[in-house]
């Protein structure tokens, strides 16, 4: 079991100042599985997601206790690359956010900064992510259109295609679907089920539906603290806890 | 008297928004007036002769002098006297005695130095043609200062544009030639140089102050700024004159350190707060999540910065770039107090410049008739000038608009 | 070139920038206040320009701040109530505006020319202080608009509402509720208008020209500060002139200063007084 986690968080601690936003979170994320975390917001979920690749780190008074560990290793660590990390640990965010450039150089983005010149590689790479990403045939023929000009879903598919041109191990989506229309969306999960074979993937929704359709493990979260995490049928059909329940029968009913 | 109080309430608001309405259109007023002034003035000398007919200038005469013009007694010397085109004489009694002088005008003749002819001129003047369209008649007077002149003054027919703006000799005052490629050269020179100096220096403090000083650096550093951009003008150019010319003169060993590197050093400084500013500005509007995109694909916060941010906001920092060449091609006296202000086509960067603003300072307070017409033409060129960069800067924002 | 390195180098560079541009603004200012201090005296600021003082000019300075913005405060805040408070999206409002940033963007030495041409020469103004504060007053126009604009902008609209659900007509409004609470905003940019006008030179050279007595009307010719600055610069040739032109620059930093401080102090009590 211990052997196909991939992330193993002991005891973590998170404070905005004097707010405390986690509160001894202690989890494991089993690699090529899809985790979702759900829960109402303000509880903490996308906070603790981006823990798992240090973007807290851009805020000045965010103080980390604890201890998260990527296959075995510490994170927070002082001698981490932060920046090699990230590029372990993609993420994809709320909003499409592609940057203003063009389609190709938003996907070899990352390569290029890892310092990938060689222009033959990066015609591959930006093939295979945008097939990879299902967008290939729909932006074959306009690489070098800028990437603001493609549709919600087309753009969200973009960033997933940019984040996997990393060859990431685990891939961070926080709330991925939320600015999509629903047809954008099924593209996105589709997407989901495909990518799960071959990295580790944690997702943050707000929809429960959405967890239940796409997630095999589920952790439910509730003013910082993590109340339940488990198989998500388990947690759907038959949760152990008050307050899942309630969550849960709340949504649904 | 509801309805009387109801009525008077409503003349009040009509009056005031009528007051406002008229203070807002004092904008359109000025620009419309500045616009007609400066163009009304500045293209009088493409369009026809300098004046209607030959004049002559009487200077120097005392009132106990007699001069008879064609004849007719001449009463009040200050006046300009017109002259049709044929043979005039003109007879003057001085305590020296009476002479006659013939004066033949042919205004329309190719030959400048045929247009007006002297004949019969006494021993005692000469003949002064070293300023074009004018013949001065220099008539010794009793005193080595008291010389009497009788000046011709013919009409100059009328400039052509492409000698205005591509002549390269500008001798206003003697030859009457106006070109002012050399201030063009020299101000586009000078404000390129500028940029080259100031941009890249501007966008980085720029990028500083916004994405990378800890919060109470950059509260000590944007006052700082500020106040860079409040230190007149004159004094920019004073320092220049004290230190950067001086030095330039040691450095490069020359007789004067006025040169055009002297002018970009000064004006490099004088746009960085313009482009700090809108760079700063800018760049703090990019939405978050541009940075977090990047930093999320592994790339260094610098990479990030140079390769996104900059990328996102780079509509606004070419309007302070386009701004920043606005100031630099309005500036004036910072520029003259370390230029070096002579009229040729600069042939190296330490040589002396002179840019379009500067010839007009240093000219007008002693201009006249054409010469000053012309400096009116320059505020012309100058406004194109402007327009085209405020065109430049309406397509950039609208580009912008497109992403 | 490792990423590291590119890094590093990079970093230097805008360290480098940043460094170049503060060690400019502290060079010119130290160097002249090193330079100007010392000449500094009461005979100096109160004496007359035969005895090289500057009175004169001070004098001047303070007339034409004093007529561009008895000109350009009122007009430009009420053009700014009429484009915040009534203006519709209309062409004639773009128009407007249209005009409020072309005149902004006109080089000082144009305002020069036309100042020259129109009160110097049409009006017969000649040229005096009278003239060089109308000339100022059409530049600074925009400054004030755009100004007030933003302070009136960042009225809440709540403030409106109120007032007018009380019962109060627009105008009154205006005058009692919204134009009071823009107030220091407004206060903040007539400060650095004033900081422009006293730095502005070539438009002043020629409207106002470079007569060196002390002005007894607004009518005379005066000679302001940074005009006399620059007349010395050009001319200067015995060392006591460049002790004079030290000075005068040291007084027209410090005027700088002065207003800088004023103007961050304004717009501190503006901040204190929205939270």
């Amino acid at each position: 079991m211990a052997e196909n986690n991939k992330f193993e968080v002991e005891n973590l601690d998170l404070f905005y100042g004097e707010f405390q936003a986690l509160k001894s979170i202690t989890m494991d994320i089993e690699a090529n599985k899809v985790t979702a975390f759900i829960g109402p917001s303000g509880c903490g979920k996308s906070t603790f997601l981006r823990t798992l690749n240090r973007m807290n780190d851009l805020i000045d008074t965010v103080r980390i206790d604890g201890e998260i560990k990527l296959d075995g290793q510490d994170i927070y660590k002082k001698d981490v690359d932060v920046t090699d990390l990230r590029r372990r640990v993609g993420m994809v965010f709320q909003k499409p956010n592609p940057f203003p450039m063009s389609i190709y150089d938003n996907v070899v983005y990352g390569p290029r900064a890892q310092g990938i010149k060689d222009k033959k590689k990066l015609d591959e790479i930006a093939e295979s992510s945008l097939r990879a990403a299902a967008l290939w045939d729909e932006v074959k023929d306009k690489l070098n259109k800028s990437g603001l000009a493609l549709s919600g879903g087309q753009q969200q598919r973009l960033c997933i295609a940019r984040t996997i041109a990393m060859k990431p191990e685990i891939i961070l989506m926080d709330e991925p679907t939320s600015a999509l229309d629903p047809i954008a969306t099924l593209k996105v999960e589709q997407l989901m089920e495909e990518l799960k074979k071959e990295y580790t993937i944690v997702i943050v929704t707000h929809s429960m539906q959405q967890a239940a359709r796409i997630s095999d493990t589920t952790a439910f979260f509730l003013m910082g603290e993590l109340i339940e995490m488990g198989d998500t049928n388990d947690i759907f059909s038959n949760p152990k806890k008050q307050q899942t329940e309630d969550y849960i029968t709340g949504r649904f009913g | 008297m509801q309805s009387a109080n109801h009525k008077r309430k409503n003349i009040i608001e009509w009056f005031w928004k009528n007051l406002f309405l008229l203070m807002a259109t004092v904008s359109i007023i000025s620009v419309v007036t500045i616009g007609f002034f400066v163009i009304s003035n500045g293209v009088k000398p493409f369009f026809g002769p300098s004046s209607d007919t030959t004049i002559v200038y009487l200077e120097k005469f005392k009132a106990t002098d007699q001069v008879r013009l064609d004849g007719e007694l001449l009463t009040d010397f200050k006046e300009a006297f017109p002259l049709t085109d044929g043979e005039h004489t003109l007879v003057y009694n001085t305590p020296q005695g009476e002479e006659t002088i013939n004066i033949t005008i042919d205004s329309q003749n190719e030959d400048p130095a045929q247009t007006a002819v002297f004949s019969d001129e006494p021993e005692s003047s000469k003949l002064d043609d070293s300023v074009k369209y004018t013949s001065i008649l220099d008539i010794k007077g009793e005193t080595p200062v008291g010389n009497r002149k009788v000046s011709v003054v013919v009409p100059e027919p009328a400039y052509s544009v492409t000698d205005f703006l591509f002549g390269s000799e500008w001798k206003p005052t003697a030859l009457k030639l106006y070109g002012i490629l050399p201030m063009i050269l020299g101000t586009l020179g000078v404000t390129i140089g500028a940029l080259i100096l100031g941009v890249p220096i501007g966008i980085l403090t720029g990028v500083y102050i916004a994405e990378l000083a800890p919060k109470r650096v950059a509260q000590f550093l944007r006052p700082a700024v500020e106040l860079l951009a409040g230190i007149p003008s004159v004094v920019f150019g004073f320092f220049g004159l004290m230190v950067i010319v001086p030095l330039i003169q040691q450095i490069f060993g020359l007789a004067s350190g006025t040169s055009m590197l002297a002018a970009i050093i000064i004006l490099g400084v004088m746009i960085l707060p313009t482009v700090i500013s809108m760079t700063e500005t800018s760049l703090r509007a990019v939405p978050n999540y541009y940075r977090e995109g990047s930093l999320a694909l592994g790339a260094t916060k610098i990479q990030t910065i140079f390769s996104v941010t900059i990328r996102a906001a780079r509509s606004g920092i070419l309007t302070g770039v386009v701004l920043g060449f606005g100031r630099a091609v309005g500036e004036t006296m910072a520029v003259i107090l370390v230029a070096g202000n002579s009229p040729q086509v600069p042939d190296s960067i330490l040589s002396s410049v002179r840019t379009l603003t500067s010839t007009v300072a240093l000219e007008m307070s002693y201009a006249s008739g054409r010469h000053s017409e012309m400096l009116y033409a320059i505020g012309i060129v100058l406004f194109i000038f402007i327009v085209l960069l405020n065109l430049a800067i309406m397509r950039l924002n609208k580009k912008a608009g497109d992403h | 070139m490792s990423r590291k390195t590119k890094d590093l180098l990079m970093k230097a560079l805008i360290m480098f920038s940043t460094i170049f541009t503060v060690g400019v603004l502290v060079i010119i200012i130290g160097y002249i206040f090193i330079q100007g201090m010392g000449h500094l005296s009461f005979d100096f600021i109160f004496g007359s320009a035969e005895t090289g003082g500057i009175w004169p000019m001070i004098v001047s300075t303070m007339y034409i701040v004093g007529i561009s913005l008895a000109i350009s405060v009122p007009v430009g805040i009420m053009a700014a109530i009429y484009l915040t408070e009534y203006a519709k999206q209309t062409k004639f409002v773009s128009l407007i505006r249209l005009a409020t940033q072309s005149l902004a963007g006109i080089p000082s030495i144009i305002f020069g020319l036309f100042g020259l041409a129109l009160f110097v020469r049409a009006f017969g103004l000649n040229v005096s202080i009278l003239s060089a504060g109308f000339t100022l007053a059409i530049m600074n126009l925009p400054v004030i608009i755009r100004a007030t604009e933003e302070a009136l902008k960042s009225v809440p609209q709540s403030y409106r509402e109120g007032s007018l659900g009380l019962g109060a007509t627009k105008i009154q409004t205006i005058w009692k509720v919204v134009l009071p609470s823009a107030l220091p905003g407004i206060l903040t940019a007539v400060i650095l208008a004033i900081g422009r006008i006293v730095g502005e030179s070539a438009p002043v050279l020629l409207t106002a020209g470079v007569l060196k007595d002390l002005p007894t009307s607004v009518f005379d010719g005066g000679r302001t500060l940074t005009v006399h600055l620059y007349l010395l610069a050009q001319e200067a040739i015995s060392p006591e002139d460049f002790q004079i032109a030290f000075a005068t620059a040291t007084v027209l930093i410090i005027i700088v200063l002065v207003i800088n401080l004023i103007a961050r102090f304004v717009s501190a009590k503006l901040d204190k007084t929205k939270a």
